[in-house]
């Protein structure tokens, strides 16, 4: 729907350019709306501009090794650059640097001691799958909430960095990367450690009806704000685990299957409110309830969720607990999702605890 | 948006690299083995080279050693600690 609309927005403001360029010039106006007309396509694409420079590299590639380099070094960074992007756009930034590939020439031994920094092996621009795949492993590892990484369990953060990998090739349609990433790194790790799996399966879950980003990794990114300057910290290490579990388990739910809606532990205190209507019954005083009931547990914070029909009652919902004077509307989205029903509309509001009533466990040095 | 930079050598360079820091002859004869999982380097499967004190480590591309070599790579080399 949107790529359809910037369509039309692209080919109407082309059409106004030649009309204003003929109407006022004559046919001179040509000379002028073809330029004009080349630079609006230019500024619209400059995802595809820069895929389109980082392919042309190739064909130089044969007569002279700078272009060799350059079609591995742009190809790397427009596909990560762009597909970060993507994924930053959903609301939180969770990969907040992008990527620049420095060519490395033969140095003596003591010059790169001296120097001190780690060398990637890059593959040649024909094997392009394979090094978009490792690069991009590197990059999301470093990346990815990068402050808050050093208080979340290891198995979290590799299940993590493998479905955010898996998610930013997916983003770019780069198939070959994708089978390459899955069967040279994620398939011998998930084959050794079981569990690695199912985390990534419930992550790839959660991402599908939008709550990779939105929750769980919103939830981790806060963690160094948290619990700074503590180097690490054990209940948020184990909390980490289980409340990607939680989380999991809820998206992975079946109809009508209840679940827990509350994670409510040292550091993350997490309530999920989906809000439904049955038939036509809509009591907002329930959920009124509900949320006074987090507050006297101390929860930090509210994530109302709901899909279609159901967005206006969840508004309202978020309206009224607002006026309880106990959380405050941090923020709300409404996104497209698509499920076995087809694509609907999906709402998140988060509401935080205006009573600063947060219960931080001790911090461990 | 800063940018995160990737040192990196291509791989049709990495005979030129190797040999200036005196290590292609240990690659040829298979000398060389990966830090983490102790598997012996080749061109194959080649994924870091890691400076840290006055020592020079490998890296094979495995996921596993990638993760922990980047913890390793983390902590304080013996130059910064002097």
């Amino acid at each position: 729907m949107r790529q359809r609309l910037k369509l039309i927005l692209l080919i109407l403001a082309i059409a106004i350019c030649f009309f204003i360029s003929l109407w006022y010039l004559g046919l001179n106006g040509l000379f002028t709306a073809i330029p004009s007309s080349l630079l609006i396509i230019v500024l619209t694409n400059l995802e595809w501009i820069g895929s389109l420079i980082a392919s042309s590299y190739k064909v130089g590639r044969k007569f002279n090794f700078w272009f060799e380099k350059k079609a591995v070094e742009k190809r790397i960074e427009n596909t990560i650059e762009a597909a970060s992007k993507k994924i930053n756009n959903e609301g939180v930034i969770v990969l907040p640097h992008g990527i620049d590939i420095k060519w490395v020439e033969p140095m003596e031994r003591d010059a790169f001691l001296k120097e001190g920094k780690v060398v990637v092996c890059l593959e040649s621009s024909y094997n392009e799958a394979r090094n978009l795949a490792r690069a991009m492993m590197l990059y999301v590892a470093d990346d990815l909430i990068r402050e808050s990484q050093r208080f979340i369990n290891p198995r979290i953060t590799r299940s993590l960095c493998f479905a955010i990998a898996r998610k930013l090739l997916m983003l770019d349609k780069r198939l070959e990367a994708l089978k390459c990433l899955n069967d040279e790194f994620i398939e011998p790790e998930a084959n050794k450690e079981r569990k690695i799996r199912e985390y990534v399966m419930a992550m790839e879950k959660m991402d599908e009806q939008g709550y990779l980003s939105r929750i769980l990794l919103r939830e981790f990114s806060q963690l160094d704000a948290k619990l700074s300057p503590a180097l690490t910290n054990s209940d948020a290490m184990s909390e980490s685990e289980t409340f990607t579990r939680f989380l999991g388990n809820f998206v992975q739910r079946e109809r009508e299957e209840n679940v827990q809606l509350a994670h409510n532990r040292k550091v993350l205190k997490i309530d999920l409110m989906p809000i439904a209507r049955s038939l036509l019954e809509f009591n907002v005083s329930n959920y009124i309830k509900a949320a006074s009931i987090s507050f006297d547990n101390g929860i930090n914070t509210i994530y109302v969720l709901a899909w279609g029909f159901n967005i206006p009652w969840a508004k309202s919902a978020v309206k009224a607990i607002e006026g309880m004077g106990k959380y405050a509307k941090f923020e709300e989205c409404t996104f497209p999702v698509v499920g076995a029903q087809g694509r609907f509309q999906s709402y998140l509001a988060v509401l935080m605890n205006i009573s600063g009533r947060e219960n931080i466990p001790p911090i461990d040095s | 948006m800063n940018n995160s930079e990737i040192l990196a050598v291509h791989k049709q360079k990495l005979e030129e690299f190797l040999k200036k820091l005196g290590l292609w002859e240990a690659l040829v004869k298979g000398e060389l083995k990966c830090h983490e999982c102790g598997a012996t380097i080749s061109l194959d499967n080649i994924g870091m080279i890691i400076p840290f004190g006055k020592e020079i480590h490998f890296c094979c591309a495995k996921t596993d050693c990638i993760f922990r070599m980047k913890e390793f790579k983390s902590e304080p080399t013996n130059e910064a600690k002097t």
